[in-house]
């Protein structure tokens, strides 16, 4: 993995990064609408409100699809082995991530559940990523 | 008459296409400007003649429509950068189409174009845009075959989308590429091949993807009467239609923008879908073919297998797709791959398609790109008929 792009890069608020930092996942709610959105936006995509906070996540969070990448797109991954490709949702949030926990060219089955939550990349960067239900 | 009057006076007069190449051979601009400049040269149109031009190119920078009309020695009254990937084909030529009939213009290019290679296309891409930059290029999914490889892993999981069928696609679209001497892939491929070729992103494999590459496609519009004096009946636009960010609040969409516009798009054109002549869709990956063909009502959600058991899309079938090959066999030029199909479509019904050309009157062009946060953003589409046949 590579740090040329920080995940959230300068795009989210200081306090996303922090909990971020604390091992803590976050989603965005609009604290005048209540819909939840990902990614970040300044202003809510629904009702342009900027009372934009960010939730802890609860889980589980229920698998869309998923992809396993033989090949990163991007030269800077590209000496990375297999990566597990996730989107899940939480209501009507689908989070992509990358997926923690699962053998070798194994994968989560639509509509199983998975928890979201942050792990630690090899050069110890925090990352939310997806789990097996049970494994969380 | 058929057709939308704010398009009626328009007449696509020319379309010319850059060698395509594996790497650059030209900048991006050198590409755009011979381009243009060879398509009107063919049309004895000279710089003066020239007042309107719209461009589409990820790599055009530092430069734009505006200083490429300085390069090319243009004085504009319309000018328009396409800002919608693989939709901006289609929708600058509706949009210039419209500025002619409105009056705002004469005569105008629409072009696209990209100087790539497949190092340079995936650089682009980790920094395409916030959503892919900040959400998704962190964990290397900075390209979008992991994309599409999750929207064909749950069309499958929803509808049940065999591989063997999004094959047929590739495979008929690869028998089409070898009739056309600029598409860079035209040995033979067969299903056995697609469906046992090496794996990208399960469940992607080789040949769902196209090869980033060099090239430029152009298409120029002139009005009725400027179309006559150059003694060229040529195409007329007898609808278009555009959707972006559709369905605002979903990630990993299996719906595109012509969901939304189909039925107004033919209700404006008057035709039906039965009448075309062929469709030339936007083919990043197979699966966004099969669901253009649902979203544009060819057939119903998951309906793919029975579509083709139904349907011969080959070129002398009953509807042929992607009668060049398509950027799955053509590769793709960066923003040209919008380009693509308006320039085949043009071609045909120009009847300049060489060894490739149909006895084709009538034709659906779409355009979808601008890939964001898990999904492609912009959708169009345009029907447009030969001028001499117009319903």
């Amino acid at each position: 993995m590579t740090s040329a792009y920080p995940i959230y890069g300068t795009s989210a608020p200081v306090q996303v990064a922090d909990a971020l930092a604390d091992g803590i996942a976050t989603l965005a709610r609009c604290d005048e609408c209540d819909v939840r959105f990902y990614y970040h936006r300044r202003r809510c995509p629904r009702c342009f409100s900027s009372r934009v906070v960010w939730d802890t996540v609860t889980n589980p969070f229920i698998v869309r699809a998923s992809a396993i990448i033989h090949r990163q797109q991007n030269e800077l991954f590209s000496g990375d082995g297999p990566v597990l490709m996730v989107a899940a949702a939480l209501d009507e949030v689908t989070v992509i991530a990358e997926g923690h926990g699962w053998g070798v060219g194994d994968r989560p089955v639509p509509g199983s559940r998975v928890a979201y939550r942050v792990a630690k990349r090899p050069d110890a960067t925090p990352i939310p990523v997806f789990v097996p239900w049970d494994l969380s | 008459m058929a057709g939308d009057a704010r398009l009626a006076d328009a007449r696509i007069v020319g379309a010319r296409q850059a060698a395509y190449s594996k790497t650059p051979t030209r900048s991006t601009l050198d590409l755009l400007v011979d381009t243009i400049a060879d398509a009107c040269a063919e049309l004895g149109l000279q710089p003066t003649d020239i007042d309107g031009l719209a461009v589409s190119s990820f790599r055009l920078p530092p430069d734009n429509v505006v200083t490429l009309a300085e390069q090319l020695g243009v004085e504009l009254r319309w000018a328009r950068q396409g800002a919608h990937g693989g939709a901006a084909g289609v929708v600058t030529i509706v949009e210039a189409a419209e500025a002619i009939t409105a009056g705002r213009a004469s005569v105008v290019v629409c072009a696209a174009a990209d100087a790539f290679d497949t190092v340079s296309h995936m650089s682009l891409l980790g920094g395409f845009n916030t959503g892919m930059r900040d959400y998704l290029a962190p964990y290397g999914f900075g390209g979008t075959n992991g994309i599409f490889a999750m929207v064909e892993e749950a069309h499958r999981s929803l509808h049940g989308t065999r591989r063997e069928d999004l094959g047929t696609i590739a495979v008929t679209q690869r028998r089409h590429a070898q009739l056309n001497p600029n598409a860079l892939l035209r040995q033979e491929l067969t299903l056995e091949d697609y469906l046992s070729a090496r794996l990208i992103a399960d469940p992607i494999r080789l040949y769902d993807c196209v090869m980033p590459c060099s090239g430029a496609d152009v298409v120029v519009l002139t009005r009725s009467e400027l179309a006559r004096d150059l003694g060229i009946g040529g195409a007329v636009l007898l609808a278009g239609e555009q959707r972006h960010n559709h369905r605002p609040a979903e990630a990993l969409s299996l719906v595109t923008g012509a969901a939304a516009f189909a039925d107004e798009l033919f209700a404006t054109a008057g035709v039906s879908r039965s009448e075309l002549d062929f469709v030339q869709l936007y083919d990043d990956y197979p699966i966004m073919v099969a669901i253009q063909l649902e979203d544009l009502g060819f057939t119903s959600r998951g309906g793919l297998g029975r579509f083709l058991a139904e349907t011969d899309i080959s070129r002398d079938g009953d509807l042929p797709l992607n009668t060049g090959g398509g950027q799955l066999s053509c590769g793709q030029a960066g923003a040209s791959g919008g380009m693509l199909g308006p320039f085949e479509a043009a071609t045909q019904l120009l009847g300049e398609a060489g060894d490739r050309q149909l006895d084709a009157e009538l034709g659906l062009v779409s355009g979808f790109g601008m890939v964001g946060y898990g999904r492609g953003l912009s959708s169009a589409a345009m029907i447009l008929c030969r001028e001499d046949t117009r319903p």
